[in-house]
């Protein structure tokens, strides 16, 4: 089929989806022990506030009303009010979110970067030292809990040794500037988170393009392009890595949701002041209505970063439109 | 047996198999109940009378890490044995029966994977509890979809081949193929699926409990370091190092073992 046919069958897959994580969203806390006004309004909240929230909630409406009410608000962007920050949800999410766009794509870019390294590496010379010396770190490197990772980094590298700083975005008491002192300090503080988030997802692609090298280096086209006599370094690089992206673009997509977790726990460790540490301090708080509300953004984030990826898969690889 | 010649997944056999005996032989080695505060003075760094150190509250952290593998062993294999007999079960009648109850359940789990797990795991301990048994069942919730895909993958092929046939010609109805002919050749991989489940179970449950979405009355690793988080900027190492440790050798032992059983068992990888 077209190209443009598939990119509309794969939109039409992702309207389901999306209605069914806000289906399931507003299920889960509906379902919840407690009474649902004090879960939205806060245990210690005035009798007007709960009031209206009770009134913004249609909490006084029949259940699928409640859920339409739910829907709507969720798609017009209104995820409720914090109650502990004291602004709608929405706008504490985008207040705390370039803190963790900017850790995110640090980490994932040199993540991305060295895992494909390793694995080509790898993948290149199997069962060589060299192979089982990258496989190995790259099991101890996803099997570590990555909060523990931090704690280690934090404890030898900024409690001991002195070499960075222990938590926050920049240094305390100032605030930040374009200028290269202010550039310098953000980096400065970015290196151990960065540092700690990477080790994951370099151990996962180090992984996934090793068996992928280990798969295309059997193909065909591989040995003719020997036989044709292209040079080694060329046969890797130019012919076998192409081709074996594919699965580790994908995969790109679908880590995103694990991705979060890792983010989560490495921002809590280092008080980095992102979405992550926000739902933290969420969650020690019992501000419900953040909790959630940051459940469904990034839901709907994860959904559609899907979605691109699977876009992108149609552009990089033309098998799939002429199916 | 290949499996024994796979050096890295023998190890993780032999930390398993020790673990296992620490966590049943706890009661006889801690010289402290799990939970005991103030038994020697806070924050004291390993010593003869306190191999571990001591954690903020006066707490033997030996004493910790003994009975902490019991909670890592209780979640690891429930949360693996419901997931994977939801999981296979799911996957299997998905995969053989097909048609219009495949595609629903498979929806159903595509929602599941694209759903940020350790995010839905967390609304859910906020909103319903932080009881030991809410972690589990939450875990469990959150890791059967994985399975049933995996299974139900499995299954396709496996029911297009012969043996089925002649299973049918036999008069086998659906339930006699299923759980007669199939289940047995699904071994290898429902063992390496469960495998690997405990070993990210433990993970997921050690981070919840980081964000001290645990209960509060039972003493895991994944508590102790959040417990830690508060304290050891001072430089107390040891409250951070020992316990992460057990967790990250215990989760690499799993890996370690699933991987080896894969190499071993799965017919396709030989």
């Amino acid at each position: 089929m077209t190209l443009v046919r598939y990119i509309a069958r794969r939109i039409a897959y992702f309207i389901p989806v999306l209605f069914g994580s806000i289906i399931l969203s507003f299920l889960v806390i509906r379902l919840a022990p407690g009474d649902p006004v004090s879960i939205l309004a806060g245990e210690s909240a005035s009798l007007q506030y709960r009031e209206m929230v009770m009134h913004n909630y249609g909490l006084d409406k029949p259940l699928y009303e409640q859920l339409l009410i739910y829907i709507l608000n969720v798609l017009q962007g209104n995820l409720g009010n914090s109650y502990v920050w004291k602004e709608p949800v929405l706008n504490a999410i985008l207040r705390r979110l370039p803190a963790t766009v900017l850790l995110v794509g640090c980490g994932l870019t040199i993540a991305v970067i060295l895992g494909l390294i390793a694995g080509v590496v790898s993948g290149t010379k199997p069962n060589s030292l060299t192979d089982n010396a990258v496989m190995s770190f790259a099991v101890v490197g996803y099997s570590v809990p990555v909060f523990w990772t931090a704690q280690l980094f934090v404890l030898t590298l900024a409690v001991y040794l002195r070499l960075f700083p222990v938590t926050g975005l920049y240094s305390v008491g100032s605030s930040f500037s374009f200028s290269y002192a202010g550039v310098a300090d953000v980096l400065w503080h970015l290196a151990l988170p960065v540092a700690t988030l990477s080790i994951y997802f370099m151990a996962v692609y180090a992984r996934l393009t090793r068996t992928s090298m280990l798969m295309t280096m059997r193909e065909n086209f591989i040995i003719t392009a020997r036989a044709k006599g292209v040079k080694e370094h060329d046969v890797v690089y130019k012919h076998a890595l192409r081709n074996s992206l594919l699965p580790v673009v994908t995969s790109l997509g679908v880590q995103f949701g694990v991705m979060i977790a890792g983010v989560v726990l490495t921002e809590t460790v280092y008080a980095w002041p992102g979405m992550g540490s926000l739902l933290t301090d969420a969650v020690f708080y019992r501000d419900y209505p953040l909790v959630t509300g940051i459940f469904i953004f990034v839901t709907i984030t994860v959904i559609v970063a899907n979605l691109v990826t699977d876009l992108v898969y149609t552009i990089l690889d033309p098998r799939i439109r002429y199916d | 047996m290949r499996f024994k010649r796979n050096h890295a997944a023998v190890i993780g056999l032999v930390i398993i198999a020790s673990t296992f005996t620490l966590a049943v032989a706890a009661d006889f080695i801690a010289p402290y109940r799990a939970l005991a505060t103030y038994v020697g003075p806070r924050l004291q760094p390993p010593s003869w009378s306190f191999p571990m150190g001591t954690d903020l509250l006066g707490r033997d952290v030996w004493s910790g890490y003994l009975y902490g593998t019991r909670i890592a062993l209780l979640v690891g294999f429930t949360t693996a044995v419901a997931s994977v007999t939801i999981g296979f079960s799911v996957g299997m009648v998905s995969g053989f029966v097909g048609g219009l109850l495949d595609d629903v359940l498979m929806r159903i789990t595509e929602l599941f994977m694209v759903l940020p797990d350790f995010i839905l795991a967390i609304v859910i301990v906020v909103l319903y509890g932080s009881s030991l048994w809410n972690v589990i069942l939450v875990i469990s919730l959150l890791s059967w979809p994985t399975i049933a895909r995996i299974i139900r993958a499995e299954v396709l092929s496996l029911k297009e081949r012969e043996f089925v046939d002649a299973a049918k010609t036999l008069g086998a109805g659906k339930l006699d193929i299923m759980f007669i002919e199939l289940l047995p050749n699904t071994f290898p991989l429902i063992t390496v699926s469960a495998t690997l489940q405990i070993s990210s179970a433990i993970l997921v449950e050690a981070g919840l409990s980081f964000l001290g979405l645990s209960d509060p009355t039972v003493l895991s690793w994944g508590r102790m370091l959040y417990e830690a988080q508060q304290a050891f900027q001072s430089g107390a190492w040891w409250i951070v190092v020992f316990p992460g440790i057990a967790i990250a050798i215990t989760a690499i032992a799993f890996n370690l073992m699933g991987d080896g059983l894969n190499d071993a068992l799965n017919p396709k990888l030989r």
